[in-house]
This record gives C-alpha cells, sequence and structure tokens, in this order.
C-alpha cells in the first residue's frame, strides 16, 4: 500500500509561500544489499528548502540507508535504483566520486544521532568547524574563524569563543549535539540530514535541539529530513511525515492528517503503542492491601542515607547523595532523572554490585551491606536484574538454555528440574520453549529482552530491578514487553525497582515513582499524585519538555531559554537545581532544600513547590 | 602492565555530578609525581627480587673465583672476604645503603665498577634500540594506515604477509641473512665489528644500519598490525562518517582525524618494545658484536658476578619505568581527554 501523497498538489499548495524547491527528490526508489532482497522499496520522497519532513520508523525499517543514500555514503555492496533521485538538482544515481565529494557538506549535510561519536574526540571544535568551512568556503585566518563563531551563535551555544577552544568531551551532551549542527552547516548545505538526533538526549536537552532544527529550518532556510522512531519528536517538530515500515512508505502527508488521522493500520498500531503521559489505562486494577504501595506494613527494601562518591583523579565526585528510600513487598518504584542523574549506581548498590561510600541498605529488615558467603548468594537469588540492552547481557556464545541454567544452578537447581523451569518461564514470557536451544543472535531484539526477563525471574526472586529495560526497544515492542513486565509481577508476586529516563514508560508501570537530579532524590509520590500535580521545579521541567505525540501540543513560540550547558555547580552549597530552576531565589543557592512531605506519600526537596493545583 | 594509567575518561560521571577538588596541584605536575613515585616504589620491589633471584641460582662468585680446582678452604675464605656467609637481610641493607650512595659495587669477575661497565655499554645499547625502533616506525606505521585505508586490495595483502613474515622470523636469522646479503651486495659496508660513537661517528652510524634493520623490521611487524587494527577502527567512527559527509576526500579525513586517533595503542606497543629492546637485544649484540647491556648481563648472570647482575636488573626496571612515563605523556600530547585537561 503505497500513498503517494508525498508531495499531493492539495498540500503543496496551502503554504507554498514558505516552501522553496525542493532539495531532495525521490520517486521509486530502491536499495539493495548485495543478493538480499531489497531493504529500502519503491519509496517516493520529497523534501522543499524550509520544510522539516520527518520520517517515522523503527529499526530496521530502511530510514537511516535512505539518509546514507542521499550522502551518496551506502556501503560498497549496496546497490541503488531509482527513476529519480535529485538532491539539490544533481542527480545522484549518476554522480561520481567527485562530484559526491563536491556535493557533500555544500548541498547536503548530516546530523547524525550521537554527537559524542560524530565528532574528532582530538580536535578543539572550533578547528573541526573551520576545516570544513575552509573546505566549501575558501575561508582563511580571520574570517574563518569568525565564520566559525559565527555558526556557533546561529546554533545558540553560549560563550562561542570559549567553547570553540574546548574539545567535544568538556562540552554537555545538549552542547555537543549543537556543535555537530554547526559543522553540519559550515558549508551552507540546502538539505539536512538529521538521523535520531536527540535520541540520545536527556529529554530537557532534546526539546531544546527540536525547538534549534525549527529554528534553523527557518534561519538557514534548509529542507531538514528528520529521521527518527519517535512519534513525539516527529509530531513537535515535522511540517509533513513518512511512515516507513520494511523499506516502504506506507503513508506520508501532512503531520497533522497523519497522525491525527492515520489511514494505514501500521502508523495507528504505531500510535496506538506510545504510552502517553497522563493516560494510566495500562495499570492493573488497584488490589485491595496485597497492591500497591504497602508503607504500613514492613518494607521490603528499607535504604537509609545511601551516598556513593568516585575518586577521579584527585576529584571527589558524588553520583549519589544521602539518599533514603523505602520499597513495599509487591510495589513498582519507578525512578526517573536524566543521564548522570545517580540513577544507575543507585540500582547497582541495591542489587550490591557496588558498595555505598555511606549508608545503610536493609532487605526483609536485615543489613545487606555487609553480607557474604551463603547469606550473600541467597541474598542474590533473592534480588535480580534486567538490563538495557538484552544483546549486552546475554552471552553472545552460550545457548539460552545454557545463559537460563546459570541463576538456577546458583540456587542448587539443576538437570531436568531446571529445565521444566525454563520451559515454564519461557513460556510465560512468550518465547517458545523449543527455542532455548538456539544461540542469542538468532532472536530479535524484543525477545532477547523477554529472554532477559525469563532468566531474572527463573530463580524465583524476591525483588527484580529493571535498568532501562525497554529503551533500546521499538515502540511497538516496548509496549509489549512494558506489558509482559506487569503480567510477570503480578504472576510471580515481585518488587519492581524500575529506572527509566522515560516518564511516560515509568508512568505506565509504577505505583510510585522518585525523581532523582544530581545524585539526590527531589521528588517522590504516588505516581498519579506526581504526573498529576508535581511539586519540584526538575519534576515540572521534565514533565513539560516530553514530546507529545499530539502535533497540535506544540509549542509555536518558542520561548528559548538559555542551554543546559551541563555545568554543575562544583560543591553546591545550596539546592542542586537551582542553577535551572525558574523559581529560583537567594536562599535556594544558599541552602539546601531537605526532603520533606508534603501530603501524605508525596515528598519534595524544594523551598518553593510548585502549586498544587499545577498551575505556573 | 598496560602503559596508559590513566585509562579512558569517564565524562560521563564528571559532566554528571558536583565535582569537587581536592589537589590543588597542576595536573600534569601531579601527574608526573604520582607516576615517579610509584616508579621508585616498583625499583624498590624490584631491588628485593632481583637480589633474592641472583642467590636462588646455584653458585656463587667465590667459587668462581677460586676456581673449579680449588679447596674447600680457599671458597670458604673468599667467601667470608667478600660479605657472603653473613645473613641475607644484612647483606641486603649493605648493598642497599651503598647503591642509595651510588655506590653500585664492583665486579667480582675484573674488579672494575660496576658503573663503569655499564657506562661503557649503555650507550651502545640505547643507540641500537633507538635507531631500532625508529627503523620499525618508520615501515610499520605508514604500513599499518595505508594497508587499512586499502583494506583488502593488494597493499593490504602483502602488508599483511610481510608482517607474518616478520612476525615468524627469528631476529638471530633476520640479521645473519641480512649480514649476507649486505656483504654480497655493499661489500665494503662493514657489515659485522661495532665502533662506539666516541671513537669515530661516522663509523659507528655506519656499523649500526645493520643491526638497526635486523631488530627494526621485524619489529614493525607488530606495529604495522597494531596500526592497521587501529586503523580499521576508527574509519568504523562517526567521526569518520562526519568528516565524509562534509565533503572530505576519504585520504583528508585519514590525514586529519584518522590518525591521530589511531596512534594511541601503537605508541604504548612502540615505547614499550623500545624498553623490551634494552634488555632483549643479547641476540643481535652476539651476531653483530656489539659489547652492550644484554651481553653484559648474561655474562655475569654466568660468571655469578652477584653486584653486576643486580645493577643490570634495576637499569632494565628502570627503563622501562621511563618508557612507560614517557608513552603516558606522549598519550597526553594525542588524546586531550587524557589527565583531564580542562
Amino acid at each position: 500500500m503505497k500513498v503517494a501523497a508525498a508531495d499531493d498538489p492539495g498540500q503543496t499548495q496551502k503554504d507554498d509561500a514558505r516552501r522553496g524547491e525542493a532539495v531532495l527528490r525521490c520517486r521509486d526508489f530502491n536499495v539493495r544489499y548485495g543478493t538480499a532482497p531489497d531493504s529500502v522499496r519503491a519509496v517516493d520522497l520529497t523534501v522543499r528548502a524550509g520544510e522539516i519532513v520527518g520520517l517515522i520508523g523503527e529499526s530496521g525499517s530502511g530510514k537511516t540507508s535512505v539518509a546514507m543514500a542521499c550522502l551518496g555514503l551506502l556501503p560498497k555492496q549496496a546497490h541503488v535504483s531509482a527513476e529519480t533521485f535529485e538532491v539539490c538538482g544533481t542527480d545522484l544515481a549518476a554522480a561520481d566520486d567527485k562530484a559526491l565529494t563536491r556535493l557533500r557538506g555544500s548541498e547536503v549535510a548530516m546530523v547524525f544521532q550521537d554527537a559524542m561519536g560524530a565528532l574528532d574526540p582530538s580536535m578543539r571544535v572550533g578547528r573541526q568547524i573551520g576545516e570544513v568551512v575552509a573546505r566549501h568556503r575558501g575561508l582563511k585566518g580571520k574570517a574563518r574563524q569568525n565564520a566559525v563563531l559565527e555558526l556557533l551563535r546561529r546554533v545558540r551555544v553560549p560563550e562561542p569563543e570559549h567553547r570553540a577552544r574546548q574539545y567535544p568531551h568538556q562540552l554537555s551532551g545538549g552542547l555537543r549535539q549543537r556543535v555537530a549542527m554547526a559543522l553540519a552547516l559550515a558549508g551552507e548545505p540546502r538539505l539536512l540530514l538529521a538521523d535520531e538526533p536527540t535520541t540520545a538526549l536527556d529529554v530537557t536537552v532534546q526539546a531544546e535541539i527540536l525547538r534549534l532544527l525549527r529554528t534553523v529550518r527557518d534561519e538557514f532556510g534548509v529542507g531538514i529530513l528528520l529521521i527518527s522512531h519517535d512519534i513525539g519528536v516527529i509530531a513537535q517538530t515535522a511540517d509533513r511525515v513518512a511512515v516507513m515500515r520494511d523499506g516502504e512508505i506506507v503513508e506520508s502527508g501532512a503531520v497533522e492528517d497523519v497522525l491525527l488521522r492515520p489511514t494505514s493500520d501500521y502508523t495507528r498500531m504505531l500510535l496506538g503503542s506510545v504510552p502517553k503521559l497522563g493516560e494510566r489505562a495500562r495499570r492493573r486494577p488497584a488490589e485491595g492491601a496485597g497492591g500497591g504501595t504497602d508503607l504500613d506494613g514492613a518494607p521490603l527494601f528499607v535504604v537509609d542515607g545511601l551516598s556513593r562518591s568516585f575518586r577521579a583523579r584527585g576529584r571527589v565526585v558524588h553520583a549519589v547523595r544521602d539518599v533514603s528510600l523505602r520499597v513495599g513487598r509487591g510495589e513498582v518504584l519507578g525512578v526517573v532523572g536524566e543521564s548522570g542523574s545517580g540513577k544507575s549506581t543507585l540500582a547497582k548498590m541495591l542489587v550490591r554490585l557496588d558498595q555505598p561510600s555511606a549508608g545503610r541498605l536493609e532487605m526483609n529488615g536485615a543489613d545487606y551491606g555487609r553480607l557474604r558467603g551463603k547469606r550473600l548468594k541467597a541474598f542474590r537469588r533473592a534480588v535480580q536484574m534486567v538490563f538495557q540492552h538484552p544483546a549486552g547481557s546475554l552471552n553472545p556464545k552460550l545457548r539460552v538454555v545454557t545463559s537460563m541454567r546459570e541463576p538456577l544452578a546458583a540456587g542448587g537447581v539443576t538437570g531436568g528440574e531446571a529445565r521444566r523451569r525454563i520451559d515454564e518461564v519461557l513460556a510465560e514470557v512468550g518465547v517458545p520453549p523449543e527455542t532455548a536451544g538456539r544461540l542469542p543472535h538468532e532472536f530479535s531484539g524484543g525477545q532477547k529482552q523477554r529472554i532477559a526477563i525469563a532468566r531474572a525471574i527463573a530463580a524465583r526472586p524476591q525483588v527484580v530491578v529493571l535498568d532501562e529495560p525497554t529503551s533500546a526497544l521499538d515502540v511497538s515492542v516496548q509496549a509489549q514487553v512494558l506489558d509482559l513486565l506487569l503480567k510477570v509481577q503480578q504472576a510471580e508476586e515481585l518488587t519492581y525497582v524500575f529506572i527509566s529516563h522515560d516518564l511516560a514508560v515509568v508512568q505506565a508501570i509504577s505505583d510510585r515513582v522518585m525523581v532523582m537530579y544530581a545524585g539526590r532524590v527531589v521528588e517522590i509520590a504516588e505516581a498519579e499524585a506526581l504526573f498529576a500535580s508535581p511539586a519540584h521545579w526538575y519534576t515540572r521541567a521534565l514533565l513539560e519538555a516530553v514530546p507529545s505525540p499530539d502535533p497540535r501540543d506544540r509549542p509555536e513560540s518558542g520561548a528559548a531559554s538559555p542551554p543546559d550547558t551541563g555545568d554543575r555547580p562544583e560543591e553546591a552549597r545550596g539546592c542542586v537545581f537551582a542553577a535551572r530552576c525558574p523559581r529560583a531565589e537567594s536562599r535556594c543557592r544558599a541552602e539546601a532544600p531537605e526532603l520533606s512531605t508534603l501530603s501524605a506519600g508525596h515528598a519534595v526537596a524544594c523551598h518553593f513547590p510548585a502549586d498544587r493545583e499545577g498551575s505556573k | 602492565m598496560h602503559a596508559t594509567g590513566l585509562g579512558p575518561p569517564s565524562h560521563r560521571s564528571v559532566a554528571a555530578g558536583l565535582v569537587g577538588r581536592a589537589i590543588a596541584l597542576p595536573p600534569l605536575t601531579a601527574f608526573i609525581a604520582r607516576r615517579v613515585l610509584r616508579g621508585l616504589a616498583v625499583l624498590f620491589v624490584l631491588s628485593i627480587v632481583a637480589f633474592g633471584l641472583v642467590r636462588l641460582l646455584p653458585g656463587n662468585p667465590a667459587d668462581v673465583l677460586a676456581g673449579p680446582y680449588s679447596d674447600a678452604a680457599t671458597r670458604a675464605r673468599l667467601a667470608q672476604d667478600l660479605g657472603l656467609n653473613r645473613p641475607l637481610t644484612e647483606q641486603y641493607l649493605m648493598w642497599l645503603g651503598r647503591l642509595l650512595h651510588g655506590d653500585f659495587g664492583v665486579s667480582v669477575y675484573n674488579g672494575l665498577p660496576v658503573l663503569q661497565l655499564i657506562k661503557e655499554r649503555l650507550p651502545n645499547t640505547l643507540e641500537l634500540a633507538l635507531a631500532a625502533t625508529v627503523v620499525s616506525i618508520l615501515w610499520g606505521v605508514p604500513a599499518g594506515a595505508i594497508a587499512a585505508l586499502r583494506q583488502g586490495r593488494t597493499f593490504d595483502r602483502m602488508a599483511r604477509g610481510a608482517a607474518f613474515l616478520g612476525l615468524a622470523t627469528p631476529v638471530f636469522v633476520f640479521g645473519v641473512c641480512l649480514v649476507l646479503v649486505a656483504s654480497i651486495a655493499v661489500p665494503s659496508w662493514p657489515s659485522v665489528g661495532f665502533v662506539p660513537f666516541s671513537d669515530h661517528p661516522v663509523r659507528n652510524l655506519q656499523s649500526t644500519v645493520l643491526p638497526a634493520l635486523a631488530l627494526g623490521l621485524p619489529l614493525g611487524a607488530t606495529l604495522c598490525r597494531f596500526m592497521r587494527t587501529s586503523m580499521i577502527e576508527v574509519y568504523e567512527q562517526d567521526y569518520l562518517r562526519t568528516a565524509l559527509a562534509t565533503g572530505a576526500t576519504r585520504l583528508q579525513a585519514t590525514l586529519r582525524h584518522g590518525l591521530r586517533n589511531a596512534s594511541g595503542p601503537v605508541v604504548t606497543v612502540a615505547g614499550l618494545q623500545l624498553a623490551g629492546l634494552v634488555g632483549n637485544s643479547i641476540l643481535i649484540e652476539n651476531v653483530f658484536a656489539i659489547p652492550g647491556i644484554g651481553q653484559l648481563t648474561v655474562n655475569s648472570l654466568m660468571q655469578k658476578d652477584y653486584s653486576v647482575t643486580q645493577a643490570c636488573i634495576l637499569l632494565l626496571g628502570l627503563v622501562y619505568i621511563v618508557m612507560n612515563l614517557v608513552v603516558d605523556l606522549i598519550h597526553l600530547l594525542i588524546d586531550p581527554r587524557v589527565g583531564g585537561s580542562r
């Protein structure tokens, strides 16, 4: 089913004024790798100057192949055929190496997902940009330097003179992506390919970069092909959308048409899988006294004053600071925070893969911080962990059944008994037990994560700590895995500590949610209370930054806040969030707020908590 | 013992949290000071090992000095004179005490001060080691880089074949072959026989060429392999893709963004090779009749010349420590992420 609305005349007229000439035009475009069937088939796609076209698709849908083909950078074994394949008027199918090299950077440029990897780690960023400026504009010396600073200013990098002299590792993730954007724009291209440009970023930074993309579209007048698996990102940024599946475009058109009135089943399924903030349909019904927050009964985990600091070359880095919490039996505690907030370090300490620098860890009323030998082994059996990358956490050389025997053997279950349990849990997570003899690479990402979950629950633990268990999965798979996790939790009467940067995912699964920032707990509350009336300004910023999958929610006037430079106060005396907080007063910078109770079960570390009504 | 004690930076955790500074020294000074202290500690441990090791070997200097036909009384008197029958700890402390005053003792074999023996030979060995390292870098690094650039093509296959041959051929076989080839091709070239630099600089350089080639060509094979692997890894990095995507040709991208980022492991290997050469050049020293540290070490071991052996072991340890420091400093220059530059 091919919908050729990509440049349907009716659509085009609507805002023809803003749109310029086509900078990318492909018709019946195919890519084939070796002798395999075409991985991109019959794609029709047009990008005009001054518009953002979103390309949505799950992993393996061929969206990156399209982008790399536009640069002429597909691997050698790839074969491209097309009726029309023009970038800025150049026929790419016929272009030779020389023409392609001339085209790259000056007509078409690309922003990659991982800005850390996309920048040369051993060259100052100013020089890297300068190199491209020199190559395409022939500027030298002072003129080149000025052009670099001008570019940095236009992508809203604060203190460009200072930043230009820094190396990539000295910049925060958001600044790095801005620099990568400046690098791409340095040759004054007319087509900008952005391949998952915000996927590796924190949600607040993501919002800044998406705003920047719209600014770049208007100020530079470029056409942008925005590739993303995240429907929210596309909904908030793109003018037109194409949905890709298995190498074909199944639907395309204006962003509001496609996302609000989808015509294909696939788009509808995709939209249905997106966990939305403010919807809690997926949660199980509250079950009497046993479920939910059972804080009155004896808690399973009690954590008191937990801190972890690392010494890195004479500096002390506090990854986790003075965290205290209780986790009730059968509860799902969500932990949210941006990268570096200390949530993974906390998880490692909870399962005792890392030792705290200070503080006390209790499970079932017994201190397990200093356990050894047999007792530690029993603890390990009772507490299991699931990691973000299933491919990395399953040994690629071991058959699934062998990997799964390990936790069972640690508990003394072997032979036929172990095999019976393995079959049982595999069936429970929806992996056919007959396939247990296979190697991990024979399974898809979602299946691998199912196997990782099965392995974690095989030895009948009491607690499972899940560190970003769905972050590496496609949305449709993510929805299934979340459902599975809830089902397993109820069937096995498990307690979960669920760590994620994705607020919607955390909301979909958690009873209570804890928000971390710079190693501290800033807010903790029942999930519903937290999402309905966040009290900490950081929580509010997080919630506001989540891109909604509804294009009508788009904040048209981008009141640009200063970008997060990643500079954290070295030894903050006051509130750790004060530097970014809209409500901060002098007291916040002088005095660190304690975690104090707002209402039953809702605690916040803020001197001036936001209104309970949720008004600004 | 890997040279990059600093390891890759943990920029994530640094960028993340609250960063406090405990030491006020400039990072580089603190770094070097820490390294020197650690080196001294290693030397101290090594001194114990060296002292114990030579005494674990069968025989002692008294036996060697007295000769095979001596009687027990002579040997006992000699041992008494040499202080060999005192408690080991006392002997060790005496030796260590003299060491700290710069007195390395005297060779029991020829009565010369150990320091003088080493001073005579060390320049020869260092010259040879440096020359061999230069040779190995000169062919190994470019060959590895070009092989990576033209991966799978003829040059790559030839370079890999040459590297394999270099690794598989014993050094002395290679040396003897070189001498034969050289004496046939350029009969006037001084193929065997070493001339110290202080005696005749030009002849010295001439006489270094063949041994340096004999040592350096096989060593370059290792560098070639490391450089090739490292470059291929860099080619898979996003920043090279970025360079290509901004209109650089493959060669430009390699020269500007590839070589420097690929050179880290190669520097480590080359530095340790150089240190290893000082101790392991005995075979080549024999083939080319060069009076060097390798010969001195082996001879002193066979002659039970305790003070010379001990000094040689310490010297080799020192060379390793210094080379490790040099390698780390070069890493600081290559990679701004190392060493916490601000």
